[in-house]
């Protein structure tokens, strides 16, 4: 029986050969055009520039000398921790800051009016000494409303907003503080990674997806000063930046806003691929799914609404802002779009085998999924932990055809004719429904 | 109309050049005596009824001589000092810091005439008595007059015992420590458990200091350090084993991965202290006090324990705050519903007619003293042996005679009575008396005296 079954598969896999390398070139990208034209360059693109800067680590001398500064001279280093029923995580969260190598560092967490244990746990974490500053908020004001008081109480040269449901290595704090050597970076994205990859299949997807977009994705992104977004997760900004900018806008997709923002002063956002944070992600289909929709929901909401004006010229013009705007918006709405476009044309065309070419399309994928994996490894602090991805990248090619790219769809579709985003609970109602009627 | 009483001021001060609110509370006060630079040598006026003092806790210690000096050393103080002194605070009745405080004289002045008021309704003290009954009685009086219930143990560096009774200090020549218990013995107070004070076994000094030490040398300089429990490999040391030199980062000394993330590869699960001088490692130093004053060094077991008390002033003790005399109260309480025992005033007024009248008529009549005033006898010997010295009395005195207690002594008038009929009742007394001599081993000295009225 096995050998029947085997023999089977590998007359399948003569079948699938000899069909797509049956013909010409031309035939092969008929079939693959999505791949060949869409993904295969860009990521190969992403790929080479990753190892060139991986073994260049451009200003890494001027970021030596200037942590050096950094640790004669002590600045002190605010860290904001906005948080909303976080009581199960804050502790491990802040617990991890007075780990951090850098040690001038002053701890404000802000509850938005939790209803679990958070208030509790932070007044303990206060007495001892792992919070500086814990302000309650009774009534809850939203995520950007929390982070601006934190803001406000705070008083560093240098900003950190983290999640309170994540947490630094040793150190995070240094290594982002090392970016602002230079006097254009407005703002450092930290490198963000799935802090327990293994638990299921769910995060294990997750983690390899990290690794590629972020580790990966943003160092080359950050290179060519198109990085679209410090994450809300782990992010460092100068004191002065955010006073100019005025803080945080309502969100959803709030960190992505700022960004925007602060690229609109004409200054440049970095990304610090050594400065790690591990968050927690979620371990269900269906808790991923909600997230995922309210991030995508923001594209629209931040790109094609709030900030529209990014590829005009006036006060705001930024060549940089735009080739981000351009890049966000063709790489995830254009090209989710066209991967619908992509299954229909193959219904079309090559109905009979579309199961062939499907199937063609995994490996092709799971192919290129792998050098991405593999550059990332190379480029990580972490190797023998996330060695054991490699095990699950072939997963990657129908996590992101078949999960990620169709909840982009959805929530796309759903935000430009519903304008989901202003429904969210993420969101206080009266909060939404001011930011709906002023457009933002 | 009735004159008001004159308040004579006193002032007490290292300086002339006073404030002028100091002035102008003095000025509200009728005769003042201005005091600086006291000495023992210093002619004090007789009558003062307040003390003002000008300056800072340096002088308590003047003040306390002065008080000592003083017809009625529980006359009111108001003191006014510059510096914040919660010493001069608990010492002085009204404190006035002159930097951020402008009270109203008068409301001083009235406050200081209420203590002024109760004290007068005291009777005169009795001056036979002890020093150290002195002292009792004043303690008493001080409360009652201040209208205290309690006194409570004051805590201030200087302090032998960290604590003191600093409100009583300086109406009184003995230790507080010492005297307050006696009062307690006496019954003249109620105790309360306030505190333990350790106390050093050596000198008995308060001020001493608790230490950890290493267990191995004995040396305090010990650090303290988290344990890391490696999760990977699961070793398991303190922080020092696994930090790089020249680095921040943290390596596993057993299979030499560095260690990132709280949480994800290591955890901290205790401390541990570690000895800087011989590098010992242990879990619980060993704790030891070190005197500053005598400069010893003992372990904690080996520390004198030293309780302080709440004392509340009984009934009895505020009888005797009235009557001015421990072995007045006693008495009276024995005597008392008897018609034949009279207050001392009444006494002497019957006395002074019968030395008239027996100088007129010739009579006899024996006045008869019993001398109990000996502080020698403890208050409970002396209670029973009133109470059968009396019990004697009662039986064999006539209902003619009268009798009344004075400062520890008892007074009987026998009217027509030659001090030769009495002779038979004295041998009586003194063979009663002499059981206690006997069963006290000769503590009770009574004397015993009579003379012929004349």
């Amino acid at each position: 029986m096995l050998y029947s079954f085997l023999s089977h598969l590998l007359f399948f896999k003569e079948e699938v050969i000899s069909f797509i390398f049956a013909g010409s070139f031309k035939h092969f990208i008929n079939l693959f055009w999505f791949f060949v034209i869409f993904d295969l360059p860009r990521y190969l693109l992403i790929d080479f520039f990753a190892l060139i800067l991986m073994l260049l680590k451009p200003g890494k001398r001027d970021r030596e000398l200037f942590m050096q500064k950094l640790m004669r001279e002590q600045p002190l280093v605010s860290i904001l921790i906005p948080g909303r029923n976080e009581g199960a995580t804050i502790e491990r969260c802040v617990r991890s800051l007075r780990e951090q190598t850098y040690k001038n560092i002053e701890v404000v967490v802000v509850d938005d009016g939790s209803d679990d244990d958070m208030e509790k746990v932070c007044k303990r974490l206060v007495k001892e000494g792992y919070i500086d500053v814990f302000v309650r908020n009774s009534v809850r004001g939203g995520k950007a409303s929390a982070a601006n008081l934190a803001f406000r109480r705070s008083s560093g040269k240098y900003i950190i907003h983290m999640d309170a449901d994540s947490s630094l290595d040793r150190d995070a704090v240094i290594k982002i503080l090392s970016y602002f050597y230079d006097k254009k970076y407005g703002a450092v994205a930290g490198n963000v990674k799935v802090r327990e990859p293994y638990v299921n299949l769910v995060t294990a997807c997750q983690a390899i997806e990290y690794i590629k977009t972020i580790s990966v994705g943003r160092l080359v992104t950050s290179h060519f000063g198109i990085l679209r977004i410090v994450s809300g997760a782990f992010g460092a900004f100068r004191r002065e930046v955010l006073e100019e900018v005025g803080g945080w806008d309502i969100g959803p997709g709030l960190d992505g806003d700022i960004t925007v923002k602060i690229m609109k002063t004409k200054r440049r956002i970095v990304f610090a691929p050594d400065s790690v944070c591990l968050t927690n992600v979620p371990k269900s289909l269906t808790a991923l799914m909600k997230q995922r929709l309210r991030w995508n929901r923001s594209l629209i909401r931040m790109r094609l609404r709030k900030h529209l004006d990014i590829p005009f010229p006036g006060n705001y013009f930024n060549m940089f802002l735009v080739l981000s705007w351009f890049d966000n918006i063709f790489f995830n709405m254009v090209l989710a779009f066209n991967w619908l476009f992509y299954h229909i044309y193959l219904m079309g065309h090559y109905f009979s085998k579309i199961g062939v070419i499907l199937a063609a399309n995994l490996v092709l994928y799971a192919l290129s999924n792998y050098l991405q994996l593999l550059i990332g490894w190379l480029i990580s602090e972490r190797k023998s932990e996330e060695a054991g991805l490699f095990l699950y990248a072939p997963l990657m090619s129908i996590y992101v055809g078949y999960f990620i790219r169709p909840i982009r769809i959805i929530a796309y579709l759903e935000e430009l004719f519903l304008k989901a985003s202003y429904k969210d609970p993420w969101n206080p109602r009266k909060v939404s429904d001011i930011a709906r009627r002023v457009g933002m | 109309m009735e004159k008001k009483k004159p308040l004579n001021s006193l002032l007490l001060s290292e300086t002339a050049d006073i404030p002028s609110s100091v002035s102008e509370c003095i000025n509200k006060t009728d005769v003042h005596f201005y005091l600086t630079n006291y000495t023992d040598r210093v002619d004090l006026p007789k009558d003062v009824d307040l003390i003002v003092v000008f300056g800072e806790d340096d002088l308590v210690k003047p003040l306390h001589s002065l008080r000592l000096k003083l017809q009625e050393p529980l006359i009111p103080v108001v003191w006014f000092h510059r510096k914040e002194n919660k010493v001069i605070r608990e010492v002085a009745d009204f404190s006035v810091c002159v930097e951020k405080e402008h009270p109203d004289p008068e409301v001083i002045l009235n406050g200081a005439k209420k203590i002024l008021r109760i004290l007068r309704v005291f009777q005169p003290l009795d001056k036979y008595q002890t020093p150290l009954a002195i002292d009792k009685v004043r303690v008493l009086r001080y409360m009652v007059s201040r209208e205290k219930e309690t006194l409570t143990p004051f805590p201030a560096e200087h302090f032998k015992y960290g604590f003191d009774y600093p409100s009583v200090l300086t109406v009184i020549e003995s230790e507080p420590f010492e005297l307050l218990p006696k009062m307690a013995v006496d019954e003249l107070l109620d105790r309360n458990f306030y505190d333990t004070v350790n106390l050093c076994p050596n000198c008995k000094s308060s001020h001493i200091n608790l230490k950890e030490v290493c267990p191995e040398c004995k040396s305090s300089n010990l650090r303290v350090e988290d344990y890391i429990h490696h999760f990977r490999c699961g070793y398991l040391a303190p922080e020092s084993d696994f930090r790089e030199e020249d680095t921040d980062k943290l390596v596993c000394p057993k299979c030499g991965r560095e260690l990132r993330h709280i949480g994800v590869d290591y955890d901290k699960p205790s401390r541990a202290f570690i000895c800087n001088e011989c590098g010992k490692i242990f879990e619980d130093p060993e704790k030891v006090f070190f005197c500053f004053n005598c400069g010893e060094t003992f372990r904690t077991d080996e520390v004198k324990k030293f309780t302080v008390w709440n004392f509340i002033i009984t009934r009895y003790g505020r009888d005797v705050a009235f009557s001015g005399s421990l072995s007045n109260v006693y008495m009276r309480s024995i005597l008392e519903g008897d018609s034949r025992i009279l207050p001392f005033s009444m006494f002497k007024m019957m006395l002074e007619l019968e030395r008239k009248r027996s100088l007129r008529y010739g009579s006899k009549s024996c006045l008869l003293d019993l001398d109990l005033s000996s502080e020698k006898i403890p208050p409970a010997v002396l209670y029973e042996m009133i109470r059968d010295v009396m019990n004697l009395l009662k039986l064999n005195l006539r209902e003619t005679d009268i009798i009344t207690v004075s400062n520890g002594h008892i007074l009987i008038l026998l009217f027509g009575t030659p001090c030769k009929g009495v002779s038979s009742l004295m041998e009586r007394i003194k063979k009663k008396l002499g059981i206690f001599t006997v069963i006290k081993n000769g503590i009770a000295e009574v004397k015993f005296t009579f003379a012929e009225v004349k």
